[in-house]
């Protein structure tokens, strides 16, 4: 599974959660309120967070409150079709980290994914 | 389960994970850099506050990164000479794309080598800040500007202890001058604790009086003392408003003068007369004197008014109020009733003064040449009537005006005397 394929949604919903725990990228799904519903691996030993802590949160606001700006958190707020690839930094354990973000949503879609490449 | 695997790992990381959380979660951007500017950690709302203003691209270097808060942030840590803070409270106002925000940063070096940027949003303080001085800067624009009006506080015990240009402007003091000084040096105040109290217990006094400006002018006041309690009730002090009321006190002296004033002749009118008389008796009784009124009428007045004309008849009638004056003492009123006829209130006479002072007024009259008219001259002559004041002024004034009948129908250009006797 890779971050630029183009059929990457149908890739992660057809995906059992633990198949997508040791993606190169790092993944967060979120319901249509935007709480986390799996936090994946790659992503936990990036951010020091273990799932259990950030599963159930809202994750624009209790959990990455850097993200909640119109660069991110306003799009998925704001666009029900979504397949948008963006430069960003992270401050993953307080470190300044270049990423890309990929943000993928479908209408009425149940899951939403936040995907966070290294570059 | 492992039992050899050392105590406290698990809790380990479960401390570490809740460093972590709050930093994340940290309402404030903090970043940790080296003498080089090179970022070792920062929290995520650093990259929140500043993005939108430097790019994501520059999270790298601290001095590019706070480059539009502290453009020269290179240079200070470089020209740093071992202070531990190299940048205090430093705000910057940044716009991008409609984007706006007031961001503070400080700098601090806790050790040499190690630097550590506090940076948060204070677009909020800011902005009601802002609205706090501008409200301040409008009270003080009001409180400078004010003509006519001095606004200035005094503490509890009634000293002054803020003044500023109103008051200048209306005392003529300068700050200097006037604070320290008790309110009733400033202006006339009556027992200055008792009205303190009654402003205190009412919530403001109002009090009248003059007042005596610094270049040594006297001036009328009207001031308001507004009692200022502190938060727990009580009375901590007063701010004063004190108006030159000087200009106004005039106008109604000019008003009630222009009302007692006949204006043909300038004299006296009958309305002024008899508020006049009244003080004027008043004063004689308090001090045992006698008082007297004579009745004056221009004899065959309207003889003069058919030979010389309405005009020529005024002129007369200027002439002989001008000359009756100038043989009266500035004590005596004269007054013109009305047509030719005219009273005069001699105080300190009694009958027989007044009947001489009645007989030299006849003859000045008498003797008066009046040019009515470029080519025309009248003479006139007047009867008297002389009453001494009893009891009431309207009693002496028909008692006088009685004898002046008299004297008209005795054949006019004389005196006649009441002599009536007073009434028990």
């Amino acid at each position: 599974m890779e971050f630029d394929e183009i059929d990457l949604y149908d890739q992660l919903t057809s995906s059992s959660d633990s198949q997508l725990q040791d993606t190169t990228f790092g993944v967060i799904a979120m319901d249509a309120d935007h709480r986390v519903v799996m936090y994946n691996r790659t992503e936990s030993t990036r951010s020091g967070l273990s799932p259990e802590r950030v599963v159930g949160r809202l994750f624009f606001s209790e959990v990455a409150p850097c993200t909640n700006n119109f660069m991110v958190a306003h799009r998925f707020e704001t666009e029900s079709e979504l397949d948008a690839t963006i430069d960003y930094v992270f401050t993953l354990r307080m470190k300044p980290t270049s990423v890309r973000l990929r943000l993928l949503t479908r209408r009425d879609a149940a899951r939403r994914f936040l995907l966070v490449q290294w570059t | 389960m492992d039992l050899n695997e050392p105590s406290g790992s698990g809790s380990l990381n479960n401390e570490l994970e809740e460093l972590y959380e709050l930093l994340y979660l940290l309402p404030v951007g903090v970043v940790a850099f080296d003498s080089t500017g090179s970022v070792t950690r920062a929290t995520p709302m650093s990259v929140q506050l500043l993005s939108p203003f430097v790019g994501s691209a520059v999270m790298g270097n601290a001095f590019t990164l706070l480059a539009p808060l502290v453009p020269d942030l290179g240079a200070l840590v470089r020209a740093d000479e071992g202070g531990t803070v190299v940048v205090a409270n430093h705000r910057s106002r940044l716009e991008v794309n409609g984007t706006v925000a007031t961001v503070e940063v400080s700098v601090h070096r806790p050790r040499p080598g190690y630097y550590v940027a506090v940076i948060s949003d204070v677009t909020e303080l800011v902005h009601r800040e802002h609205e706090l001085s501008h409200e301040r800067d409008r009270i003080r624009l009001i409180v400078e500007m004010v003509r006519e009006y001095a606004i200035y506080t005094i503490d509890r015990a009634g000293l002054i202890d803020s003044w500023n240009a109103s008051g200048e402007r209306l005392f003529g003091l300068k700050a200097s001058q006037a604070v320290g000084r008790p309110l009733d040096q400033v202006v006339s105040v009556e027992r200055l604790s008792d009205v303190l109290d009654a402003a205190i217990f009412a919530g403001w006094r109002r009090t009248e009086g003059w007042a005596l400006s610094s270049p040594g002018e006297t001036f009328y006041t009207d001031t308001m003392i507004s009692t200022v309690v502190d938060e727990k009730g009580e009375p901590e002090g007063f701010i004063i408003v004190t108006r030159d009321t000087t200009e106004m006190q005039r106008r109604e002296e000019d008003l009630r003068r222009e009302a007692d004033t006949d204006p043909l002749t300038k004299l006296t009118n009958r309305r002024g007369f008899d508020s006049r008389a009244d003080r004027l008796l008043k004063a004689c009784a308090v001090n045992h004197v006698p008082a007297a009124v004579l009745m004056i009428d221009i004899d065959h007045f309207k003889a003069v008014n058919d030979t010389h004309g309405h005009d020529g008849g005024d002129i007369v009638l200027c002439a002989v109020g001008a000359a009756l004056t100038s043989h009266l003492r500035t004590i005596d009123l004269l007054a013109r009733f009305g047509g030719e006829e005219f009273a005069v209130l001699l105080p300190g006479a009694d009958l027989a003064a007044a009947a001489g002072r009645a007989e030299a007024l006849r003859v000045a009259i008498a003797e008066l040449v009046v040019e009515s008219s470029p080519n025309m001259v009248a003479g006139v002559t007047i009867s008297l009537g002389a009453a001494e004041h009893h009891r009431a002024l309207h009693d002496t004034l028909q008692r006088a005006d009685a004898a002046l009948y008299r004297a008209k129908s005795n054949g006019r250009n004389q005196v006649v005397c009441d002599r009536t006797p007073p009434q028990p």
